[in-house]
């Protein structure tokens, strides 16, 4: 595509920002010269998808290899997407504005289930062909990556290889061995048999599943020479992993504007809902001053004046001070503002919040999770009531008056009485409030809790719970409204319909496939957005093809059925995850992995090995 | 500390950019460049910049205007250009960078100039149009209400040039905080009677009263 025809395509369209490129820091090559050609996209729009780190990390590391060129894609919404189809145009690279069957390797991060839609979307009005069987050619090879790939078995025939865990590695040998490939003109098949065998890739199509006549999977067993369980990739060294120098600065203001500096991955913490901090194990970290560099590079490249230290609990790395400490060395001077998110409600002190000095006095977030202790004790979120309490306390003192509360309605063992301790704790913070001798005048307080319907994830100690039927979710939505007594707590929460499909995705088997390719045709999009989403289109695709979405989302399996993503080895054992399950049933808390060695097993990934004795008694 | 004026271009891809996301765009250009640009010194202190004229989203323009003040002397307005230069996006280029000698208020006209893609008819049409001795124009008020009122006494000067497959139209008119007049206004009236396109729409010079180059 030309500017030209750019120019008639982005006519009476808003925020054309989103779609041309040409944003500063964006890597050109000649497109003449290079061997490769990948397109990075993004099912969701340009704001969401520049926000993320991983496409910033992977598009850097992909275009520092020569002969490669990386560019990036997003999803158009609706009013380009009219104007696309008059024009006959498909979705096209940022960068040369060529269309995505241009490219070599077509790369979709799936960072949510709800984008799967988006993803296959993408490629129908890029004339791609869906299923990977009817994409013959080593072009146009369809790729995956993100958390998503952990079970992407309800996308399977759309896919031709997924990255499974993390991609730094395991995408530069990809790469490097797609370009060898193409040049001595071998098959897709002959690619895809010898990309197998690198650490952390999974085809899907190497693969048999067999089901139970209960529809529960039988076994899945390769068809070929792949790996019986593909791993996932892990970086065994963070300092020295590849760091991008600079981002791609975009003109649209995006949701996550600013400078993010990695400092670890994993987490200690072992809450049990949590799929992140499950899959992401072992912890491994960057140290202070290659932290503080990186950082400091892409400041100064960028022009940003904001940045934000991204890990999954950031008061957890274990050099924080002296990382606050080399950061505010140069910061202070550049007129840099520092934000952490992902920071727990237990180490939000006052010494912490005066070195990151120019938090603004907004709102502050908070993340219970769950209102009774007992339920906190099941999800195994270690924080007591007193420690909130305390944490609210030193940030109405410090001048703020709105707190804001992140709770999941839907837990195992969960009882109207555990609904209603999420009310009791809001209304404790009210209290609180009104009981300071030195609150701040004339202000009232509001308390904000927000309810989000937990969804039982793969990889988790709760992957075998049945999440909570719509009906009980509203039931208690409902029950929670009523038992409060003030006007000073706000309850809100998400669309329980979208949690239902995520359920179901993220626990789905390939017989999903079906109902994918159906919702395709019906031109599913943005599912991920409440005003995109229509639930009878997915009602509609469900019954068509004789499934149930109850058998995936609400159905307690039990711990010896074979699960559809079993054959994918994420480092930690079923035992363990068994074994969390159980404590979880009895409220029993299992201490973070500083205190006290779980025995998850992550830690054989590691090529130094593990000094944990109780590591090595667990495997 | 003193003024400096940096006058630009603004072309290519980058005509996309809103004039919202250009203030964001040049802080950070500032930044990169390393220019010792004087801060705001109050609870949230940011880079003091401001835009003579915005423009809208779309349009190209060859005269554009973005002052600040600098605090070190030593930098002299070579030091600042090339500093710009390097850290500028694509699309945008430095014209010049000057000692303020006007002020912003007195900006007074601008001239425009939009590539039209139409047939003769057309062409015959669009003259005849703004040949009229009057041409009422409907314009949305702050308060979403729809005014009228005849433009053509606003028009300070047009003229027409034949170009392949189209015209290309020059317009001088009123712009700044006193009266300003989006041509689109005019060809968007024009377009509810003949058939066209505006393919590209250009910002040139601007000017004071006197239709002094506005330096």
């Amino acid at each position: 595509m030309t500017e030209k025809q750019l120019d008639l395509l982005l006519k009476g369209v808003q925020k054309p920002g989103r779609y041309t490129g040409g944003e500063y820091n964006q890597v050109v090559k000649d497109k003449e010269k290079v061997d490769v050609r990948f397109a990075f996209c993004f099912p969701d729009t340009y704001e969401i998808g520049m926000s993320h780190l991983g496409i910033k990390i992977l598009y850097s590391l992909l275009n520092n290899i020569e002969g490669v060129w990386c560019e990036r894609a997003f999803a158009p919404l609706p009013d380009m997407e009219e104007n696309m189809k008059k024009a006959g145009i498909g979705v096209w690279g940022l960068e040369s504005l060529d269309e995505l069957k241009c490219f070599d390797v077509i790369g979709f991060t799936l960072q949510y289930e709800m984008c799967y839609t988006t993803m296959l979307h993408m490629l129908k009005i890029s004339n791609i062909p869906l299923l990977a069987k009817d994409r013959k050619g080593l072009e146009n090879l369809v790729v995956v990556g993100g958390p998503c790939t952990c079970n992407l078995e309800p996308v399977s025939d759309f896919v031709d290889l997924a990255f499974l865990g993390d991609g730094e590695d395991s995408m530069r040998e990809f790469i490097l061995l797609y370009k060898e490939f193409k040049k001595k003109g071998a098959t897709k098949q002959e690619f895809l048999l010898q990309a197998s065998k690198i650490n952390g890739v999974y085809i899907p199509s190497f693969y048999d599943v067999s089901y139970n006549d209960d529809g529960t999977v039988k076994e899945v067993k390769p068809n070929c020479d792949a790996p019986k369980r593909p791993q996932k990739a892990i970086v065994q060294d963070l300092d020295n992993m590849f760091f991008p120098k600079t981002f791609v600065v975009p003109y649209i203001s995006t949701v996550f504007d600013r400078a993010t500096a990695e400092v670890f991955r994993g987490c200690i913490r072992g809450c049990r809902f949590c799929q992140a901090g499950m899959m992401t194990r072992p912890v491994r970290e960057k140290s202070p001053s290659v932290v503080s560099n990186q950082a400091k590079s892409l400041c100064d490249s960028t022009g940003y004046d904001e940045l934000s230290l991204c890990s999954l609990s950031t008061s957890d790395y274990t050099k924080i001070e002296e990382l606050l400490n080399d950061l505010l060395d140069w910061t202070e001077q550049e007129k840099v503002n520092i934000s952490l998110p992902s920071m727990r409600i237990d180490a939000f002190s006052p010494e912490l919040l005066e070195k990151v000095s120019k938090v603004r006095k907004s709102g502050l977030t908070f993340a219970p999770e769950a209102g009774s202790q007992r339920m906190r004790n099941v999800i195994n979120k270690n924080l007591d009531e007193k420690v909130i309490l305390d944490s609210c306390k030193i940030a109405f003192e410090g001048g703020h008056t709105a707190v804001k509360l992140y709770f999941m309605l839907g837990l195992p063992t969960e009882t109207m009485e555990d609904i209603e301790a999420i009310g009791d704790l809001g209304q404790k913070i009210v209290d609180l409030f009104y009981e300071m001798p030195n609150k701040p005048k004339g202000k009232g307080v509001q308390v904000s809790i927000s309810l989000a319907t937990f969804v039982p994830k793969p990889h988790t100690p709760f992957q075998w719970f049945g999440q909570n039927e719509l009906e009980l979710v509203r039931a208690k939505q409902q029950h929670l409204v009523e038992h409060l007594t003030t006007k000073k707590i706000r309850v809100s929460w998400h669309e329980s319909k979208t949690s239902l499909l995520e359920a179901v995705l993220a626990r789905g088997d390939r017989k999903l496939n079906k109902v994918m390719l159906k919702l395709a045709e019906e031109d599913c999009c943005f599912d991920a957005w409440d005003e995109y989403l229509d639930f009878e289109k997915w009602q509609k695709a469900f019954l068509e093809c004789g499934l149930d979405m109850q058998f995936y989302a609400n159905r307690q399996r039990d711990f010896d059925e074979v699960l559809p993503w079993d054959h994918l080895d994420y480092g930690i054992s079923k035992e363990f995850l068994i074994r969390e399950m159980k404590k979880a049933q009895k409220a029993e808390v299992t201490q973070n992995c500083r205190e006290k060695c779980a025995g998850c097993g992550a830690n054989k990934m590691l090529e130094r090995g593990t000094d944990c004795a109780q590591c090595k008694v667990n495997l | 500390m003193r003024n400096v004026r940096l006058i630009y271009k603004k072309g290519g891809r980058a005509k996309y950019i809103s004039h919202l996301d250009m203030n964001r765009l040049m802080l950070r250009v500032i930044k990169r460049a390393g220019l010792p640009v004087w801060f705001t010194e109050g609870f949230n202190p940011h880079a003091f910049i401001a835009f003579a004229l915005p423009l809208s989203l779309g349009f190209i323009s060859e005269y554009d205007i973005c002052d600040f003040k600098i605090e070190d002397d030593n930098f002299s307005n070579q030091d600042v250009k090339e500093a710009l230069e390097k850290s500028l996006p694509e699309g945008i280029e430095v014209v010049d960078i000057i000692e303020p000698q006007m002020k912003v208020k007195e900006l007074c006209f601008a001239q425009f100039e939009l590539l039209i893609e139409c047939d003769e008819k057309a062409k015959n049409d669009l003259k005849e149009f703004l040949n009229q001795d009057e041409i009422i124009v409907e314009k949305m008020t702050k308060k979403k209400k729809f005014k009228t009122f005849d433009v053509k006494p606003k028009i300070k000067k047009f003229d027409f040039e034949e170009i392949e497959n189209g015209l290309k139209v020059s317009l001088l008119l009123p712009c700044g905080s006193e009266d300003n007049v989006n041509p689109m206004l005019i060809f968007d009236e024009a377009k509810k009677k003949i058939e066209f396109d505006v393919v590209l729409v250009k910002r040139g010079k601007l000017y004071d009263k006197n239709m002094q180059l506005f330096h």
